[in-house]
């Protein structure tokens, strides 16, 4: 078994083209995922800003301080246009969101009314619409919030005890502009002003670690395990071009058995993964600043279950197939359909309830949130295990039909 | 001693009956040549023979070994030469041997030791760390049996081991051969070449439909087969003419131009003086005369009613 595997390797090794194929493409994928999902941004110091419409139909002080102040925010470039003319734009998808103040949005904030505000969106870009609202929702709360509370209960205190006499209301507006600050002027504090506290959508991520770049483990672990199952595939055909040869012929009349054969090939394969997701994890590491995690030992046992599973994948697409034409046709289909379902191309959360359900039968799914959990979540050794042990679980059952599809298929060589 | 007895060995794939009831034997130390057009059974014997195929019905012992409750050990006794040039490409001579030795349970250094020295056996030691990719095709047929070689075999299968091999590798892989046979190798060989059967085979088999249609020594095949033997005459004054008078005598077993003629001859002792007694009487001087023994080929035409490639 060893011999096959050790001969194999010095067989890969020599091909420099299928080195590159094998250690190159993935680290590009790598990188150019990362770019593409923002992993990459926070260590560059670069911030994608999005412009968007404003339309400010109110045109008081209040509204154009609140615009000064949207405008400064990192995340989002506010750029005024008339409202017939942005809806017009946004609907020919030249911009992707218009913020609008109605009249008597001073008004509203003044009362402590409701705020007369909209957010028109391209339909069309409704995922990239979707994050500007929480942004947007979000830092208006914080910028408008405290004034508008303010304001609402000194009302509701005069309408209350009608008697209360002016001194009194003012200790009262001292006491909160102590709390909240004194209103517009206010320098909004995080802590204090928190949505959640003026009445608005609280959202707040929570992990273990801090300063986590999701992005990146998902670049790394999506296309590692995609990029993996494509070695793989390709290790496993290397069993049918030994059929070609007559190589495979000529080992079976030696005194190993099919299985040793066909396990000496799962080694082979074994060894190639491991190498190529710790070279994976070592560039995006050094190069791309991913966290290694707090246990390097789960992460390499992450990468072990992980090259275990694809090693079985890649026997079965090899016992299974008649020819290596049918065996490239068909680990291109199944491992772009597992990829696409388990998470390499798009992240899970970005896919529908039915779909994130559905990613449970593939085996980068498994293999994308044992690398979020070793490398990000920091999760516990119960959870690191589960993943590692349904991974090692899916190679085990993989070989297991491949062994049986390949004992039966060798008569049909022979 | 037989190292090698088969006796009503039957194997079919579905419907098809690729052997049905084979017995042959082949003694220690001899050169066994198996003969059959394609799709005749000497593939899948060769198989049943490797274990790599299990025989419906039938026996096969291997040096002394039950090839059924005894496959490990004759494994090891038999080294085989596919028809493919069943080698990497992309490792040397010397790793390719050295990785089949291995296999065979032989240690490193030990499969070194051998692998060099089979090399030179070959005439190859000097492109040793060579990868056979850049060989020539006679160049891989060499490596392609000192493979077989690596695990010193007392048994050498063959199956079709010269194909596309020019005649100067032809040459040398026979005197290896001979070389090995002398060491007490016992050599199993297919091929559609006659010549190479007549040359090196003491014995023959031949093999039709799944069947051994006959067997033994050259001269015992021609005894069965009843093959005639061919007069060629050669004549120093050709003319066509008194040529076509002495086909009145002769019929169809006459053939010729007026430059030769070639008698078939079931009797060449009586017929060899009419000839020429009758080349006499149409004043045709005689250049050279020669009997020809039946060949394998024609043999082999009269026991299966078709040519060897068929």
């Amino acid at each position: 078994m060893t011999n096959i595997a050790w001969k194999d390797l010095k067989i890969f090794f020599r091909d420099i083209k299928a080195v590159l194929l094998t250690f190159l493409l993935p680290i590009v994928l790598i990188t150019l995922f990362g770019l593409a999902f923002g992993g990459l941004s926070d260590r560059s110091g670069e911030q994608r800003e999005t412009f968007i419409f404003v339309a400010d139909l109110d045109s008081t002080e209040t509204s154009r301080e609140v615009i000064t102040r949207l405008d400064s925010l990192k995340e989002i470039k506010l750029v005024p246009v008339g409202f017939s003319k942005g809806k017009e734009e946004i609907m020919n998808g030249n911009r992707l969101a218009m913020i609008v103040l109605y009249e008597g949005f001073a008004d509203s904030v003044e009362n402590g009314r409701k705020f007369p505000i909209e957010l028109f969106y391209d339909e069309a870009r409704k995922m990239e619409a979707g994050l500007i609202q929480y942004a947007f929702i979000s830092n208006l709360m914080k910028i408008v919030g405290p004034q508008s509370i303010k304001i609402k209960v000194l009302k509701d205190i005069k309408k209350k005890y009608p008697g209360i006499d002016d001194e009194m209301m003012l200790r009262i507006e001292q006491d909160m502009n102590e709390q909240f600050g004194s209103g517009k002027e206010t320098d909004t504090n995080d802590e204090q002003l928190t949505p959640g506290n003026v009445g608005g959508l609280a959202i707040t991520g929570l992990a273990r670690k801090e300063s986590i770049n999701w992005a990146l483990i998902q670049s790394f672990a999506g296309t590692a395990v995609m990029m993996l199952l494509f070695s793989v595939s390709a290790i496993g055909t290397s069993l049918l071009s030994e059929r070609d040869d007559g190589t495979l012929k000529r080992l079976m009349f030696s005194p190993l058995t099919p299985y040793s054969i066909m396990f000496g090939k799962v080694f082979y394969a074994l060894v190639i993964s491991v190498f190529q997701l710790t070279i994976m994890l070592v560039y995006s590491w050094l190069v791309l600043g991913l966290d290694m995690g707090n246990n390097l030992f789960f992460t390499m046992l992450m990468i072990f279950a992980t090259a275990f599973a694809c090693s079985g994948f890649g026997v079965l697409i090899a016992a299974f197939s008649t020819s290596r034409k049918q065996a490239e046709s068909l680990s291109t289909i199944v491992i772009l359909l597992m990829s696409a379902i388990g998470g390499s191309m798009i992240p899970i959360f970005f896919m529908p309830a039915f779909m994130q359900k559905i990613a449970v039968v593939s085996l980068n799914y498994w293999a994308i949130q044992g690398f979020f959990d070793v490398l990000g979540r920091g999760a516990s050794i119960a959870q690191i295990f589960t993943k590692i042990l349904i991974l090692m679980g899916i190679g085990l059952f993989l070989m297991m039909i491949s062994a049986s599809l390949f004992k039966r298929n060798l008569s049909k060589v022979m | 001693m037989h190292i090698i007895d088969i006796g009503g060995l039957k194997k079919s794939f579905g419907k098809i009956e690729a052997l049905r009831g084979i017995d042959f034997s082949v003694q220690k130390g001899e050169f066994f040549g198996l003969l059959g057009p394609n799709g005749a059974g000497k593939t899948t014997t060769i198989n049943i023979l490797s274990t790599i195929v299990s025989p419906d019905e039938g026996r096969v012992t291997i040096n002394g070994y039950n090839l059924h409750t005894n496959p490990a050990q004759c494994k090891n006794a038999i080294g085989i030469v596919p028809q493919e040039l069943a080698l990497y490409n992309d490792l040397t001579a010397l790793e390719n041997l050295v990785f089949w030795g291995k296999l065979y349970g032989i240690n490193k250094s030990e499969a070194m030791v051998r692998a060099g020295e089979l090399l030179k056996i070959f005439a190859l030691d000097d492109r040793k760390n060579t990868r056979i990719k850049s060989f020539s095709g006679g160049m891989k047929r060499r490596i392609n049996i000192a493979a077989a070689m690596i695990h010193q075999p007392e048994i050498l299968l063959m199956d079709e081991p010269t194909v596309g091999v020019d005649p100067q590798s032809r040459n040398q892989i026979y005197e290896v051969l001979t070389d090995f046979l002398k060491k007490g190798v016992t050599i199993v060989y297919t091929t559609h070449y006659m010549d190479e059967v007549e040359k090196l085979c003491s014995r023959v088999a031949i093999i039709d439909h799944g069947k051994i249609i006959a067997g033994g020594t050259m001269n015992e095949l021609r005894d069965i087969a009843g093959s005639d033997e061919n007069i060629h005459i050669v004549f120093e004054n050709p003319d066509y003419a008194r040529v076509e008078n002495l086909k009145t005598t002769f019929g169809d077993r006459l053939t010729g131009d007026d430059g030769q003629i070639v008698l078939n001859s079931s009797n060449s002792r009586h017929d060899l003086p009419l000839i020429l007694q009758k080349c006499a009487e149409a004043n045709l001087q005689v250049n050279h005369v020669s009997v020809e023994k039946a060949s394998l080929e024609s043999i082999f035409l009269k026991l299966t009613g078709r040519k060897l490639r068929e």
